[in-house]
């Protein structure tokens, strides 16, 4: 009970850290309406929970950055305790006033467009070993190169252009003024159905990503309190075959428990199949040198949440036994963003 | 709010009417030019597309000829990018490649809807045009 309470004091603490955000969700005042949602295209893994080795895909890659995205985790070990996280992830360049000139500029800036699709990523779970204490993370990831990214189809300003151009008899006479929040017909349906035609074309992505993880004892914030810090850095490639099945490659090397450096590395087979992304992973763990299958269900349930379970073997937590254990995690995706005012 | 005025002169060249949204925004608008009697004079439509921004030339009316005439526009926007949240809509009027002198200025710096929740930030804005 204690470590849950503590636990509950770290996760409110992170809380409050997203509402200091510049670009947070704040109570709604005079005309601003309340927080539309949204979930585009992929929410990508949070850098942090990777860095804590939770995160439910082990064969990890990059995907668009959201403002700000929250990831609650439950992992259910067998013949082990249950366990409670949550990761709260951010896109520095934006919630921090970064801007394009337009979307020429996105392409032609290699740079600034990097630093618009990395992630930073804060993280917490109760240690299993010990309640009293915190298990924490900190990460970020980059988006090298996406061919999937929509903002590099020249085609879609176009036609998302089109839609949102008034008809005649939309403007009328008269000195009239005023703003506000319209809904365009056919609009979502062609966005969707150009991103999803974008997605489904052969195309590479690659991510890269750091994150760090240790124990904060007593789950007391303080420089002598953190300790066991481990460092982990990965990349990750995606290669998209005709029809949107994916194939998946990712490298991991960090500091191990039993030796200096470890690495993983994994390949995974993903396809969507309706609102369901299926994912089949096998890594190789070489700090105990074992192969572990896993299997990975992104399900959309509703517009802006998804619903992430996984099932699969993983060495046992303390990294000194050749037992692995069967894990299955579940994860809900949760993408906030402010999306205009009425 | 005070109505806006475009101040342009008479012996000038042809007005330009210039679009811009800036950081990841797609805007689509229409815009017409109504005379004193509130006839519609002139119709057409922009579209900021990837370099952000779109200029229409007005050629059917000298500026002389423009004197208790104004432009009306209807602008939709939206934004492409899932964390870019806002951007600036600006509407400017050229004449002889400066920007002639608008008072308040058409400029709107606003957080706007993904475009893929089929959604988009409207402005509907009117500048009387007046001639020196």
């Amino acid at each position: 009970v204690r470590g849950a309470t503590k636990t509950a004091r770290l996760l409110a603490g992170l809380a409050l850290a997203a509402a200091a955000l510049p670009g947070a969700p704040a109570a709604a005042q005079d005309s601003i309406p309340a927080y539309k949602f949204i979930l585009d295209y992929d929410v990508p893994e949070s850098p942090a929970f990777v860095a804590l080795g939770v995160s439910p895909e082990k064969v990890t890659t990059g995907s668009a950055s959201k403002p700000i995205v929250v990831n609650l985790l439950t992992q259910a070990v067998t013949g082990d305790r249950t366990g409670a996280g949550l990761a709260l992830d951010f896109s520095p360049y934006f919630v921090f006033g970064g801007r394009f000139d337009n979307i020429d500029e996105y392409r032609a800036s290699g740079l600034k467009r990097r630093l618009a699709n990395t992630i930073v990523s804060l993280a917490t779970i109760q240690d299993p070993a010990d309640s009293a204490n915190l298990r924490f993370g900190v990460g970020a990831r980059m988006t090298v190169f996406d061919d999937h990214d929509p903002l590099q189809n020249t085609a879609l300003s176009a036609r998302i252009e089109s839609l949102l151009t008034p008809a005649e008899d939309e403007l009328g006479v008269g000195r009239e003024s005023g703003t506000g929040i319209d809904t365009i017909a056919g609009l979502a349906e062609a966005y969707r159905a150009l991103v999803d035609s974008i997605q489904a074309t052969p195309g590479r992505a690659l991510a890269v990503g750091w994150g760090m993880a240790g124990t904060v004892r007593n789950a007391v914030l303080s420089a002598d309190s953190i300790t066991g810090t481990r460092h982990r850095f990965w990349a990750g490639y995606r290669e998209t075959f005709r029809g949107g099945v994916e194939l998946l490659g990712a490298v991991q090397v960090g500091e191990g428990v039993t030796e200096d450096h470890s690495f993983r590395i994994g390949a995974a087979l993903r396809a969507n199949v309706q609102r369901v992304r299926l994912t089949g992973e096998v890594v190789y763990e070489s700090e105990t040198g074992q192969v572990h299958p896993g299997a990975i269900a992104v399900i959309k349930a509703i517009p802006q949440v998804d619903v992430v379970a996984s099932l699969g073997s993983e060495p046992d937590a303390s990294g000194a036994s050749d037992t692995a254990k069967l894990r299955f995690r579940t994860m809900l995706r949760w993408n906030f963003s402010e999306t205009g005012r009425r | 709010m005070a109505d806006r005025t475009c101040t342009v002169r008479g012996n000038g060249g042809p007005l330009v009417v210039r679009l811009t949204a800036d950081n990841l925004l797609n805007s689509g608008a229409r815009f017409i030019l109504v005379d004193s009697t509130d006839t519609i004079r002139s119709n057409w439509t922009m579209q900021t597309g990837d370099d952000g921004r779109d200029e229409h030339r007005i050629t059917e009316f000298a500026p002389s000829a423009l004197a208790g005439f104004y432009i009306k526009w209807l602008i939709r926007t939206c934004s492409r990018h899932p964390s870019a949240e806002s951007g600036t809509i600006r509407v400017e009027v050229f004449q002889d490649g400066v920007a002639a002198p608008m008072s308040p200025l058409a400029s709107w710096t606003q957080k706007v809807p993904q475009c893929s929740t089929g959604t988009a930030f409207r402005i509907t804005d009117f500048c009387d045009l007046v001639i020196q």
